[in-house]
This record gives structure tokens, sequence and C-alpha cells, in this order.
């Protein structure tokens, strides 16, 4: 099977599965709603005279895309336990490796997107004014995103092998993303602050470095998950 | 609690978890090796010919 | 056959005395025999058990799970897993005795409870992911499925330990902070205590390590009985 079958493959499982949220959706309505709450009431437990962005703050935007893609990738295996289709997506002459990619690609979308409201409203509410920094904030976002999504598909495989809620799949997740976090709040700081992407150091390449081993496990490791 | 307090409380403390935890050990094991016995007895019974129900 | 429990319990039971002498050695060592330090005096003490312990979680603890995890995936050995959750339960309770251990000579010698020093943030995270691996387990049922399940988080876990600990240590350099918990000097007395209590804590983690497998082949004994007790009940008359 050809590079671009398994692509097209993995599309094909994307596309069913966003075209299933966007139907309901009530996942990504839950994920938005989710992460502008927790911007928001993270905002009482700061100084709010405060003009400038500091790390606690953007700390609050990180909480909020950590409990937004919990509910996201909670959800990806979910309703195919739920409804038994997981043995149907396995019985397709499909190699696991696709399954996860399309799996991945949804989540990625998802979290991606969400993500990116929850950064326009808090830009909105701390005043920030963006102009250079937008570009370098969308990239975090999408390499946040990348990493999240690596890590929490593979896992809600997993929960969904044992029935995991959200809770329990934070349990297992949060604690990984710790690197993540800390790559991607120190950048968001930084843009936040009005500087560029050079003010970062390599912190963005620390992003796509950590991005790339979770994603290489994840997919090496996904097979086993999965097997019944 | 002076300098001294809190080194008797971290040595204690060591003490204690090991101790609890070589005895949760400990009762595990004993528990585990009555439920064997109790199952193997249960299947040499239903070895035997001639049972009483 | 017979010879062999009777054996194996006599070993286990001097490997259980040996570790209780080294321990009781190093002990004295570190209280009694190590010199007092120059500006912590004899909170410092404390290090003698707070290192070896953090060094037996990180190291061998969580190592053997990672090992054991990969040896299960790739070989389907059962074995192997009851060895890697017999070295995750006994790594929190090392994770633990590190984390309580080094606030509690944190606050006399520092003033602070808590740094956000990386190796003390590294073990907090550990201990997240120890635990974690351990509530995998226990909502996973049992056998080959939990065995795969458990070594996939072993392995993810295992790298992410590593990566946590130089981000951290990377980010602290970006906002350094006026407390470090970098100490002190050692002299050739606290090197030879410190060694000892290294080798009395290996020897305590192998010897729990040994009592805990048991336990886990036990647990696994009870269940293959059980189905065939009642295979029979169903199938008999």
């Amino acid at each position: 099977m050809g590079p671009v079958n398994a692509l097209g493959q993995a599309w094909a499982i994307t596309k069913k599965d966003l075209v299933a949220e966007l139907r309901g959706a009530s996942t990504i309505v839950s994920m938005v709603l989710l992460g502008l709450l927790v911007v928001l009431v993270f905002n009482f437990g700061t100084d709010p005279g405060a003009k400038d962005v500091t790390l606690a703050r953007s700390g609050v935007l990180w909480a909020a895309f950590l409990f937004a893609g919990v509910i996201a990738v909670g959800r990806s295996f979910a309703t195919e336990k739920e409804a038994g289709c997981l043995d149907g997506l396995l019985l397709c002459p499909v190699d696991r490796a696709v399954i996860y990619l399309g799996k991945l690609v949804g989540n990625l979308i998802l979290l991606f997107v969400t993500g990116l409201v929850i950064l326009g409203f808090f830009t909105v509410l701390y005043n920030v004014g963006l102009g250079a920094g937008s570009a370098g904030l969308v990239l975090v976002m999408a390499l946040a995103s990348i990493g999240f999504s690596a890590i929490g598909t593979l896992f809600a495989a997993v929960g969904a092998g044992v029935r995991a809620r959200d809770a329990l799949l934070a349990v297992f997740i949060f604690p990984l993303l710790v690197p993540l976090i800390i790559a991607a709040a120190h950048v968001s700081t930084v843009l936040l602050a009005g500087q560029g992407l050079g003010g970062a150091g390599l912190w963005p390449w620390f992003l796509v470095v950590y991005d790339v081993i979770f994603l290489a496990i994840s997919f090496m490791t996904f097979d086993f998950v999965v097997e019944e | 609690m002076n300098a001294t307090g809190y080194l008797a409380a971290a040595y204690s403390i060591i003490w204690v978890i090991i101790a609890a935890y070589v005895v949760y050990l400990g009762r595990r094991q004993a528990g585990l090796r009555r439920q064997i016995e109790v199952l193997q007895i249960e299947m040499s019974e239903r070895d035997e010919p001639g049972e009483q129900g | 056959m017979d010879k062999g429990p009777a054996r194996r319990d006599l070993m286990v039971t001097v490997l259980g005395a040996v570790t209780f002498f080294f321990m009781l050695v190093a002990l004295l060592g570190a209280l009694v025999w190590a010199p007092k330090e120059a500006t912590m005096g004899d909170v410092q003490r404390i290090f003698y058990f707070h290192m070896p312990s953090a060094w037996i979680a990180l190291g061998p603890g969580f190592t053997v799970v990672f090992a054991l995890s990969i040896a299960y995936l790739a070989t389907g050995r059962l074995k192997y897993d009851r060895v890697a959750a017999a070295s995750a339960e006994i790594g929190v309770v090392f994770t633990t005795i590190t984390l309580v251990t080094g606030p509690l000579w944190a606050k006399p010698a520092w003033g602070v409870y808590w740094t956000w020093e990386p190796r003390l943030t590294t073990t907090l995270v550990l201990w997240f992911i120890y635990v974690g691996y351990l509530l995998l387990r226990s909502v996973a049922g049992d056998g080959h499925r939990r065995a795969r399940l458990a070594a996939v988080y072993g392995i993810v876990g295992w790298v992410d330990v590593p990566i946590v600990f130089f981000s951290i240590w990377w980010w602290r350099t970006i906002h350094p902070r006026v407390l470090t918990s970098s100490g002190f000097a050692l002299d050739s007395r606290m090197t030879a205590v410190l060694m000892v209590s290294l080798a009395a804590f290996t020897l305590l983690y192998v010897f729990l390590l040994v009592l805990r497998v048991r336990i886990e082949s036990m647990s696994a004994t009870v269940q293959t009985l059980r189905f065939r007790a009642r295979d029979r009940r169903g199938g008999g008359v």
C-alpha cells in the first residue's frame, strides 16, 4: 500500500470523525466554552490592574488549552467504543498507523481551532496588541496542538480500552505534557510581551523536537494499544 | 520546629513508610497464600471420585 | 520441587536480613559518623537517605519499568509485566520518601518547603507518572490486556522524564531563582556514608522487588485456580 493511499485512508477517517463532530457540535462547543471559562475564572485570581502579561497569565492560556484538549481526545475513541465501531474499524484492511493518523489529525484540527479561539479571547480580555506576535502565537498553538494530540490520541485509545473518564485521561497525560506546557507558556509570554519569535530563543525548536519524539513513540506503540 | 526536629521527623517518616510497606506486603502475601490453599483444597475435593454432592 | 520453595524462602529471609543490616549501618553512619556540615548543621544529614531514595526512584525503579515494558511488548511473557508492576509500586514508595524528606530538609536549610528546582520538580512529575501507571493497571483488568496498556504507558513515561528535567532546568536558567538547592561540598567521610546508604537502598529495592513480584505471581495463580474451579463447576455434573 503506497503512502499516498495510506494518507487518503487516514484522511477518510479524519473526515468521518470531523463530520460526526460538526453534526452534533457538542464536543467542540464544550471545548471552546470550557476554555473560555477557564480564562475568565482565572482572571479573578490575578491582579486586575496589571497591564503586562506575565508568565502566570499566559499559564492560564495553556491551562485552558489543556482542559479543552482532554475533552477532545477523550471523545475521539469514546463514540467508537460505545457504538462498537472500533472493531469494525479494525476489521478494515487498514494499517493501525493509519487509524492513529486519522484520529490524530481529527483531534489536532479540533484542538487547534479551539486553541485559536481561546487565544483570541485571551488577547481581547488582556488588551494585548498583537501585531507581529500573532503569527508566532498561531505557530505555538499549532505546535502545542500537535504535541498534545500525539500523546492525547494514544492515551485516548488506552482510555477507551478501560473506560477511562476524562479525569483519568487527564491524570495520564498531564504529567507527560509538562515540557510542552513549559515551552508553550514561555514562548507565548515572550510573544505577548511584544517581542518577536527571536526573543524566545530556541524554545520553538524545543517544541518541534518534543512533537517529533512523541509522534514517533505514539506511532510505534499505538499498535499494541489497539490490538484485541 | 528546630533543625533537629526536622531531622528526626524526616528519618522517622522514612522508617515508618518502609515498615508500613513491608507490613502491607506481608499481609497481602499471607492473604494470597490462604486463598491459594482454599482453592487448592477445593480443586482436590473435586478430583476425588465418589464425592458426596 | 519440594526443596525449591523452602530454599527460596531462606534466600529471601537472608536478603532481608542483609538489607536490614546495611540500612542500620547507613543510619548510624548518617546520624553519627558523618561529620556535621558547616552551614546547614545536622539537618543536612537527611541528605544521606534523601539522595539514594531519589536515585533508586528515578534510576533502577523507573528504568526497570521501562525496560521490562519493552521486553513484555517484544516477547509477550507476562513475567516481565509482573516485575514491572512491582518495580512501579516500589518506585512510588521511594519517590514518596524523596518528596517528603526533600521539603523537610529544605525548610530548615533554605527557609522554604519547596523550590521549583529541576530535580525536585521532576521527582514530583515522576510521582504522578508512577501513580498514573498504577492507576491504569487498576482499571485495566488483568492479564495481557493490562500488561499491554501499562507497557505503553511505562515506555512513554520513561522517555518523558529526562525531557521534563531538561525543560525545567532550561526554563530556570531563564527565570533564575534566588534560592538554589545546590548544596555543599562532600568530604570523604560524607561520600563514604552516601555510598553505604546507596548500597543499602539498592538492597532494599531488590528485597522489596522480590517480595512484591512473588505477590504478583501468587495473584496470578489465584486467578488461574479460580478459572479452573469455575470451569469444573460449570462443566462437571
